[in-house]
Order: C-alpha cells, then structure tokens, then sequence
C-alpha cells in the first residue's frame, strides 16, 4: 500500500460555469503535476486543497490525516502564487522567516534555517534586500523558500513560472525540482505548459472540466493517452476517420494489425513519414497510405520542422528534416503507431 | 498642445490665488498690523500668553483623540464592508457617508435631541429602567466631543480606507494564511501595513477636520475648559474686535496644518512605494465571504453594523422625529403632527427662498469646482512636487472663520458682484478639495494609452479628452459634482459671513430657527437637508455600481 | 475649450441673476441699519417695525444683518467713511464702543438717558435665573443656592466672553460677590453647572429641549411662552442678590448721509416701535407710556434692580475676564 502524502477524495465544490469533483492520491515525496486546457479549474483545485477555498463536501487527507476541517494557517501546506504576493513591507530574509516566526521558533534557529534557504536558491547575498528590488526569477525563488521555511508536509505551486521568459523558466524549474525534491516534499505543481510537466513530474495528473481525466507518468500519457482529449492535450497530433480510413490500408508483410470498425484515430507527428508522390517504400509494416496531401505550411523548430497537410479535408501534421514549404508528397502513418478512441468518447479535438 | 494645456493651468491656478490665497492674504497680514503700523508685537503678545499654549495644547490633544477614535471604527467599518457581502450593503454605505456634509449645527442638534439628558436615548432608558433621572449622562463633556467628531468624520475615514481596501488583492493574505496565521495575526503583519497609506490619508484629514471644529466644541464640551484655537479665533475676531490677535492664532493655527499636511504627505510618498509594486496585471476578483453560516463571525459583523447604523441613524432620526413632535401647549406632552412642515413651507415664508437660494449656489459651486478639479488634474498627475496638491487641500482645513472674514474683507473691492455669486465662489474653494480627492485617483488610473492610441486614430487633443478620458472619468466627474452640491448645501460660516443677513440659505435659515429656540421648525429644516444629502449620496452609490458592472 | 465655456456660462448666470435681482441701497428716500441678526429675518422686530415705518413715512429701510452685536460695531469702524449704515442698532452697555463714530449732537432725544452722548436705549432687560416648573420644585433663591449639591447638573451658565447676558451674569457676579469674592462663586459652580453654553440661544435652546431646569436669561422670558405657547410653565426666580440690568442702545452714525431719515426712524422705534419691540425682543420698552400686552405681567420686576457703573466696566472688565479664564 503506498504511502500518500496528500489524498483529495471526493473533494467537491461548485462555481459559476462548473463543477469541481477531484479525486487524486499522491505519494509521498513526489513531484506531480496538475495540467489541463484554461479553466478547467486547477488553481481552483490548489485553493481547495490548502483550505483557501472552501469545498462543499469531500475530504483532503495529508500524510493520511484529515486536514478538511481545518482552517488554511492550520494544515501544514506552502503555497507559491503565481505573482509571488510576497510581503512589500519585508525584506527578502523577514519574508523568509515569516513562518518560523509565527511559530515562535527559536531565533539562531531561524538564522539558521534562512541562510540555509537563501544558500539553496542561490540568494544569499539579498537577505536584507527590499522584495522590490528583486526580478521576477529572484522573487520566485524567495516565495519559494518562503513556503519552504514553513516546514509545510505539502508544498502546492500556482503556476509559478508563468511570469517568467522562456528561458528563464527552463532554467529555474529545474531548480524549483530539485529544491523540492532535496527537501523531500509532496509537491503538486500547476502549469498550462505541458512541456514543463513532461520535464519535471513523476506523475502527472490532466484535468478537465473539473475533474480529474487521467493520470500517470509522462510517458504513459504520450504513449497511452485515456482519450481523444488526453492525447490532444499532450502533444500534437492529427485525427483520421477510422471508417473512411479503411481504403487506405496498405496491408504489411509483417504485421496482423486492423482497423477497428468505427472510431477515431490518433497519431502523433513522429510517426508520419513523409515520401515525394511515387516514391519507394518498404512494405514491412501495415500503413495507413495518403497520397497527394498538399503542403499547408511548416513551423521551424531549431532541430527539425514541424509541416503541416491537408488530405481529404484532414489536417494532418508530420515532421521533416528539412524544409518543405509547398507541393504535394504522400504520407504514411504504420497501423501500429495508431491510437484509436471510440466516437462516443469526446469528439473534441484538442 | 502643450500651448493649450499651460492657458487652462494658469486659468485653475489664477482662481485659487484669487479665491483663496489672497482672502487669506488679507486676514493674516493683520497678524502684522498693529495700530496700522507694520509690527511683531502681537505675535509676540500672543505667544507669550500661556492661556494660548494651553488652547494650543488642548486643540492637538483632542484632534488626536478624536482621529485616533475615528480612525478605529473606520478601519472596522471599512473591514466589514470589505470582506463581507451582506444584504443593504449599499444602504449601510450610503447611510455611513451622510454625516459628513451636515452643517455641524444640525450634528450638535441632533445629538442633543438623542444623547441629552431630556433626549430620546434617555427617555426611552428611563421610561424602561422606571428612573426619574437621566441614565446616560454624556453630554457636556471631552468624551462628548471626541463622539461628536467621531459621528462627523466616520465617513471620511470608512470612504478612504474602504475603497483602498476593496481594491487590494488578497493573495498576500492568502500567502499568510498558508504560511500559518491565523486572521489576527495575518491582518496586522501584512493587511495593516498595506493600508497605510489611506490610514494615514485618512488619518490627517480628520485630525484637521477635528481641529479646526467650532460648533461641536462649543456646544457639546460644556465650557471655556475646553476651548480650542478655532474657538479663540472666533471669539477674538468677532466679539473682541481684535483682529490682530484673531490673525496671529490663525497663522499658528495654519502653520500646524501645513505641518500635518506635510508629514501626511511624506508618510504617503512613502507607503505610496510599497503599493505600487503589488499591481500585477492578473487581479483576481475578490471573494467576499457571505455571512450565511458564521455563526459567530456573522453575529460580531451584524452587531456592529447594527451599532454604527444606530450610532448614526441616532441623531439623525431624532431630528426627524423633533420635526414631528409638536405640542399644542408647552403643558400637555407631545403629538406628532406636521404642523413644523406647514410652517416651514406656507406660503411667502422664508424657506422656499432658502431652498431655491441654496440650491443655485450649490449648483454653481459644484459645476465650477469641478472643473477646477478636472482642470488641476491633469496638472498634478504631472507635477513632480506635491505641492500644489497641498495648496489646494487647504481650504478644506483653514478655519471657515477666518476663510469668511477674509473674503469680507475682499468683498468691500469686490462689492459690485452679487453675494449669491461671492458665496458660490467660496463654496467652490471650500469643496475644491472634495473635488479633487475623488477625481484625483480616477484620472490617475486612466490607462496612459488610451489617449495615445485616441491622438494615433486621428482625435486632437481636446476631442481626446472628451471622447476617451471623459467617458471613463464620468462616474467621478458626477461623484465629484454631488459631493459639492452637498457639502454647499450644508456651509455655514461663509455664508454667514458674506450673506449681510439679507441672503437667506437653508443653514442660515437652520441657525436663525435654533436661535429663536423653535428648534421644532430647525429640525423640520435639517431633515430636508437630510434627505437631499441621503438621496445626493444615494444617487452615488447608484451611479457606482453602474459603472462595475 | 469647452471648459472655460462652460466656466463662464456658470459665471455670467450668477452673475446675470443678480443684476436682473437689484441690491442696491442707494434709493432716493432710505435708511440703513445695521442690525444684529437676529433683528432681521422673520421672528426678529426688524422686518415689522421696517414695514410700519416705510408706510407711515414712505421712507425705504435697508436692514443689515450682522453677527452680533460686536461684530456690528467692528465693522463700522472698518468700514469707516464708505460705512453705507446710517443707523447701528443693538449696542449694549457692556461694550467698549468707539464714541467718535456716532454722532453726539441727538437733541431732539434729549428726553431719554443718552449713554456716553451718542447711545439712545430702545428697550432694557434684567437677568435671572428662569426655572422649569414642570421639572423642577425647589427653586434656589440666591447665585449662592447654586452651589448646592440638590442643584447639580440643573443649570445653564453662559460664557461671558462669547455672549452679552453671559457678561451679564458675570457682572452680577462681580456685583452681588465683590470684585475679590466673584471668582470663589465660580469655582464654586463650575462643576455644578450642566455646562456653560457660548451663547444665550444655545443655552435657552438646551432648557427648553429640557436638558436642564435651569437658566440665566432675562425676566421677561417667560412673556414669551405665555404669548406664544399658552403656558405659565417658565418662571424667572427672583434671588436675594439683587439683578442686574442691561439696556440695549441704538446709534446715529456720524457719517451718515441720511440724518433726518436716521433721526426719523429712530423716533419711530422710540415711539410707534415700541410695543412690536418689546414683543419680539421679549424685552421691557424705554418709553414708559406704551401699553404692554397682558402676557407681560409674567415678566418680573425684582424689588432689587442694579445698574453696573460702565465706565469700571471698560476700567476692569479686561483684568475680571483673564481672571476668570484662570480658573478653568
């Protein structure tokens, strides 16, 4: 039985436009994240588990105790805010030592406790800085360890790199992993990038509409996607009928697979292979053949590009190691990269 | 079109030299004038005498009291309507701004008529308690004035912090919450310094309110005890015929306004620094929390609420009460009757004029001051000093009888200018301020772009101002005129002073009745002047939510 | 610019109103009088007394208003030569008066006490204490009753440096106690009193209010309430001191340009006025021969009236006054 550091069951509440149900079990000391499409209700789920937010009903269990009646300074949880909300009339090391403070703890302790917090974040030379001063990336890191120094047994962080530039925040959620993971804390991290989640999570949890959808590690969510909506979610890709598909079979010499009846199908870019009109190819596998796919257009991303075509009014995106900016070229998707999701399911392409 | 905006700079700046400045030109340079010779001697004269000092002294110390009571139970009340959503709030709001703009003479009547010993506060105790004596002797006294000033500036303080206050994001509350305080403490670590800045706003506008007050101190303090430099001023310069020394209070008196002003202003700078910073672009709404199962939360918030709307609604009910109350022979007891209202409004009678009079000069005073305000607006948001800011709060502070005395003294130059039009002039001085503190803060949030982007599709400046910054500065612009049209509504001093007793408007209406003890008919009087203030406010308070939704 | 269109639209309409409204106050045949203001307006004897007189003389009678009566002497001398009034009216024998701004040359009043050569009295008054007999029983029968604990919180004083009948009861003081005893009497009441009110309306409004059952004003108060109000509850008390009297005085303006018109008016006041005076002023008349209505007879005359020597007064009244401050 693994052991949870954090559990929300049930834990239920009803807003304007929707509906909150979230069921989710962390264990202890992971790093998780909490992904999903805007407004879908995550930072809400944040504020319901530290007790900023009420819920209507269910239970939030920390460490296996249940902390749903208690009040938010009661449950041992940090909390990182997007904008940081550090305190303006402090400096960065009275920021720090909020907590502690509060808590009457001893003061070499604390002196103690905020060098050590400063040393990690690579701040030790702003203890007596106004929190004005800092910039964005030092005032993250001091909200960081400001939550830290509260000894929380949860740490919840609410998209806290989203203010940041792109580079910065590749830099530093490494850190922010780290820190939390030096420290060994149950930490629940939001974020609209799903890059950042793939980068830094054990598990990943991807909500929608309110309630949880699906979880597990990144790869289990590329790889295995639940859903129509988890695969979009995920990454990018590109939807074929399975019915109308079933003209284009190419059977391989070496495979047994078939379309099922009726459905949606889902592949990913990486498994399109692109060929000039006519040109050879191997028979190996069982592939899906689209010919004559008009070029749309192409996205260049450093290592590769990223092109996009239209087939039979399908917009199918496929990746290439050099540039193809217009002109016709067949596509082959193998049965065995597919993903296929009945129709019922949502039909929602992401 | 920088051309143009320095024509409509001088134009605002030329009215208040006019208009203020050289009024109190003219009543301070007697300070220096004695015997119709240039001298210190009265200075002197007046420092020395230690009776001054102890006024001096006395003045401060109540001012302090009375800001320091008012203070709290704003910060309560603009708490309560901060943090909670409750049914009438608008109502409770409008009903806390009312105090306000009321001549203090009604302020003073209405107290006694509630807190007297012979009031209704007292003959509702006695008649329950079966006493013959009154139950509640406040009246007469230093707490009488520190109540009556907090009855009279509550407004000022729950306006201020209030609107600040709802204005603030709580994720740094959160943040303290989660870092584990409890409210308590969360509010005094993190909320409290935060509201600095409107406190201390806040803060010194009642403390110069507190004073300069005259009326209040008069009537409910009981005696030459507690005198303070308002009530000196007044006496010297009008029942001692000596101005001189009249002028050299008013100059003290000035000095340490300045100096109030001035550290406000400082402690403002300073707190002004800490708030800019927590403007992020992403606010969240704030939840406010409904009180429907609190428990005891909800009983504290309701009592209060309850006790304030009391403590105002008090006075101001027994004025209206009073008006009803007639008796048909000083022997029998009361009856209500609207025999007050009848007389008050029969034909030929003096308060239809009162009412037209007052209402043309509260009209004009307000449209002009406004359009000062809009005018120093743009001016100061510019400036780089405050102190045109400070310059023009000072009418609200310098006293009224001084203020009055000067454009008297002005008036004998002027004499060719009707007293409608000089009475209407100073009220324009004397809610410029008013003016200004509710544009003021509205112009500022004025997004810098929006005029640019007006000038770029092709509208010249003036067609900027009025298409783009007029249409977003609307609600002030009307916030502004009812404040003026109440608070002239509600002037006595210079209207007194400047009225030759033959200009009739409804305070000197109000302060003839009292003085001709037929307080019913003044009562009869004040609450009109209630309801106009109640229904200006309310209009308001309309007007406000409107523009949120 | 559209402000300072609007600006001046503003203006020119006040301004504009009030040329169409004309103020002025030079007419062919007037008089000018300034007034304390409570003399105007419609319970004051002013606007009776203007009408009556304009109709029997055709004489139009501008009313000035002023903020008491000091302020109505001080803005005289302020205004000096270019002083528009004729007539000041409401001087009381407590005040340091400049005597060179009135004239002195009034012979055709030789009939009545001038003051000083140049103050004519049009009523008088005397001060007491005017009791509640609805609220209260045992009445005090001197100043030094006051003092009594029964009497604690019962009474209104007035500050006499905000107020003539507050000066008023100081003097008596002074009179009935010696310029060395008056002071004891104070600190012996000042804790006594309910308060001390800066002004006779403010403290006569607290007693009627029935904030206390007590109040220093003149005998003929209660002729007020018997007329109006149909009750015989308010009684002035007579006390074994003695009372002070006041009289009130009116003034011809030396540079005034309507002398006769001046000199007209005031004989109305002295004659015709008189009785619509006292009624108003609640006050006794000078002229003996006018005939009072019956509510007067609940006006008291003491056995024992006093007249304070005015010139110790203008001698002392700076040192009495300084004193008494002291003692708060």
């Amino acid at each position: 039985m693994p052991d949870y550091g954090l559990e929300c069951k049930a834990l239920k509440a009803s807003y304007p436009g929707f509906r909150l149900n979230i069921d989710m079990a962390v264990e202890k000391g992971d790093f998780v994240s909490l992904i999903g499409p805007s407004g879908c209700g995550k930072s809400t789920t944040l504020s319901l588990i530290s007790g900023l937010l009420e819920a209507e009903s269910g239970e939030v269990l920390c460490n296996g105790k249940n902390v749903s009646s208690l009040r938010p300074y009661e449950r041992r949880m940090g909390f990182v805010f997007q904008d940081y909300a550090l305190f303006s009339n402090m400096n960065v090391g009275r920021n720090i030592s909020y907590s502690p403070r509060l808590h009457k703890v001893p003061k070499a302790e604390i002196e103690k406790k905020v060098s050590d917090l400063l040393e990690v974040c690579h701040l030790s030379e702003k203890a007596r800085s106004s929190v004005n001063e800092l910039s964005g990336g030092q005032k993250q890191r001091v909200a960081l360890a400001r939550a830290i120094a509260s000894e929380p047994d949860v740490l919840l962080l609410d998209e806290p790199l989203s203010a940041l530039d792109a580079k910065l925040r590749t830099a530093l959620r490494g850190e922010v992993r780290s820190i939390c993971k030096r420290f060994e804390l149950t930490t629940v991290y939001v974020t609209h990038d799903r890059q950042e989640a793939f980068a830094l999570s054990d598990r990943i949890f991807l909500m929608r509409d309110g309630s949880i959808q699906a979880s597990g590690t990144a790869e289990d969510l590329y790889r295995k996607p639940n859903s129509l909506f988890a695969a979009s979610f995920t990454g990018d890709g590109s939807i074929l009928d399975a019915e109308t598909s079933r003209a284009l079979v190419r059977k391989g010499d070496y495979d047994d697979i078939s379309l099922p009846g009726s459905g949606i199908l889902f592949f990913r870019p990486e498994a399109v292979t692109i060929y000039e009109n006519g040109q050879e190819r191997s028979s190996f596998f069982s592939t899906i053949e689209m010919e004559n796919a008009k070029v749309l257009g192409f996205e260049y991303q450093g290592d590769r590009y990223l092109v996009s075509f239209e087939y039979n009014q399908r917009r199918i995106l496929a990746y290439s190691g050099h540039r193809i900016e217009e002109g016709w070229r067949s596509l082959s998707v193998r049965l065995v990269d597919l993903l296929a999701y009945d129709k019922s399911s949502d039909q929602e392409a992401y | 079109m920088k051309r143009v905006e320095s024509r409509s700079i001088s134009l605002a700046f030329i009215f208040m030299l006019g208009l203020f400045i050289v009024p109190m030109a003219f009543t301070l340079s007697n300070a220096f004038i004695v015997d119709s010779r240039f001298s210190l001697s009265a200075l002197a004269k007046v420092a020395a005498n230690p009776y001054n000092l102890r006024i001096l002294g006395f003045s401060l110390l109540q001012a302090f009291l009375s800001s320091l009571l008012s203070l709290s139970l704003g910060i309560i009340g603009s708490y309560v309507l901060a943090a909670y959503s409750f049914r009438l709030k608008s109502l409770v709001r409008v009903v806390y701004s009312v105090p306000f703009v009321l001549p203090s003479i009604l302020v003073v009547l209405g107290f006694v008529i509630f807190w007297g010993n012979s009031g209704f506060l007292n003959s509702l105790l006695e008649r329950l308690l079966g006493t013959d004596e009154p139950v509640i002797k406040v009246l007469y006294s230093f707490p009488a004035i520190l109540m009556a000033h907090a009855f009279y500036n509550y407004p000022v303080a729950v306006n201020i912090i209030s609107s600040t206050w709802e204005a603030m994001d709580n994720r740094v509350e959160m943040a303290a919450s989660s870092l584990g305080a409890g409210r308590v403490k969360a509010f005094l670590t993190v909320t409290l310094p935060r509201l600095k800045a409107s406190i201390i706003s806040a803060g010194s506008l009642i403390f110069l309110y507190c004073f300069t007050s005259f009326a209040i101190i008069l009537v409910l303090g009981g005696g030459p005890r507690f005198t303070t430099m308002e009530v000196e001023i007044y006496r010297k310069a009008k029942l001692s015929m000596d101005i001189s020394s009249a002028s050299v209070l008013c100059l003290f008196s000035l000095v340490i306004c300045l100096l109030v002003l001035w550290i406000y202003n400082r402690a403002q700078r300073k707190a002004k620094m800490i708030e800019s910073f927590e403007i992020s672009s992403q606010k969240l709404p704030k939840i406010k929390k409904s009180l429907h199962k609190r428990g005891l939360e909800a009983f504290l918030v309701y009592s209060f609420i309850i006790l304030s709307l009391i403590y105002i609604l008090g006075p101001l009910a027994s004025i209206f009460l009073r008006a009803f109350l007639s008796s048909s022979s000083r022997s029998a007891s009361r009856i209500l009757s609207l025999k007050a209202y009848e007389k008050i409004f029969s034909a030929g009678s003096a308060s239809l004029l009162a009412i037209a009079n007052s209402s043309l000069i509260a009209l004009a005073s307000a449209i002009m001051s406004t359009l000062l305000a809009l005018e120093l607006c743009a001016f100061i948001t510019k400036a780089r000093t405050a102190a045109l800011e400070l310059v023009s709060m000072l009418p609200m502070v310098v006293s009224s009888v001084m203020l009055g005395l000067g454009y008297w003294m002005l008036s004998r130059y002027m004499g060719f200018l009707d007293k409608r039009v000089l009475i209407a002039l100073s009220h324009t001085i004397l809610s410029l301020p008013f003016a200004l503190r509710t544009l003021l803060p509205a112009y500022r949030s004025l997004p810098a772009n929006l005029r640019n982007a007006a000038l770029t599709l092709g509208a010249d400046s003036r067609k900027a101002f009025w298409q783009v910054h007029f249409p977003l500065l609307w609600p002030s612009v009307l916030a502004s005129l009812l404040f003026g049209f109440a608070i002239s509504l509600g002037e006595l001093n210079a209207t007194l002073m400047l009225g030759d007793g033959r200009l009739v408007t409804v305070p000197v209406l109000l302060y003839r009745l009292i003085g001709s003890y037929d307080y019913q008919s003044a009562c009869a009087l004040g609450s009109i002047l209630i309801i106009v203030s109640l229904m200006a406010f309310g209009l308001g308070e309309l007007l406000k939510r409107r523009r949120h939704a | 610019m559209k402000r300072i269109i609007i600006f001046a639209i503003c203006l020119l309409a006040l301004v504009g109103s009030a040329i169409a409204t004309p103020v002025t106050e030079e007419q062919a045949s007037s008089v000018t009088v300034y007034a304390y203001d409570s003399f105007l307006g419609e319970w004051g004897a002013g606007e009776s007394i203007a009408k009556a007189f304009e109709e029997k003389t055709g004489i139009k009678v501008n009313l000035v208003g002023c903020n008491g009566a000091s302020e109505l002497v001080q803005r005289i001398a302020y205004e000096g030569k270019d002083c528009p009034a004729d007539i000041a009216l409401g001087i009381s024998d407590s005040m340091l008066v400049d005597t060179s701004l009135f004239a002195s040359d009034l012979d055709a009043f030789s009939g009545y006490d001038i003051d000083q050569g140049c103050l004519i009295p049009f009523d008088w008054g005397v001060f007491a204490f005017e009791a509640d007999t609805q609220k209260i029983q045992s009445m005090p029968k001197s100043l030094e009753d006051l003092a009594k604990p029964e009497y604690k919180g019962k009474f209104i004083l007035i500050d006499p440096r905000t107020s003539s009948v507050g000066l008023g009861l100081l003097l008596w003081t002074i009179d009935a106690f010696g310029p060395d005893g008056y002071l004891s009497w104070w600190r012996s009441v000042k804790d006594n009193a309910l308060t001390i009110a800066d002004s006779w309306s403010s403290a006569y409004g607290l007693f009627t209010e029935g904030e206390a059952p007590l109040v220093i004003t003149y005998t003929t108060s209660p002729v007020y309430h018997v007329m109006w109000e149909d009750t015989t509850r308010y009684q002035a008390l007579e006390f074994t001191n003695g009372h002070i009297k006041t009289t009130e005085y009116c003034a011809i303006l030396k540079s005034s340009r309507n002398r006769a018109n001046a000199e007209l008016f005031v004989q109305f006041l002295l004659n015709e006025g008189q009785e619509s005076l006292a009624v108003a002023n609640t006050m006794f008349p000078v002229n003996e021969t006018v005939e009072l209505p019956p509510a007067f007879d609940y006006a008291l005359r003491p056995s024992r009236i006093v007249s304070f020597d005015r010139q110790k007064i203008v001698d002392n009244l700076d040192k009495w006054i300084a004193d008494w401050e002291k003692i708060w």
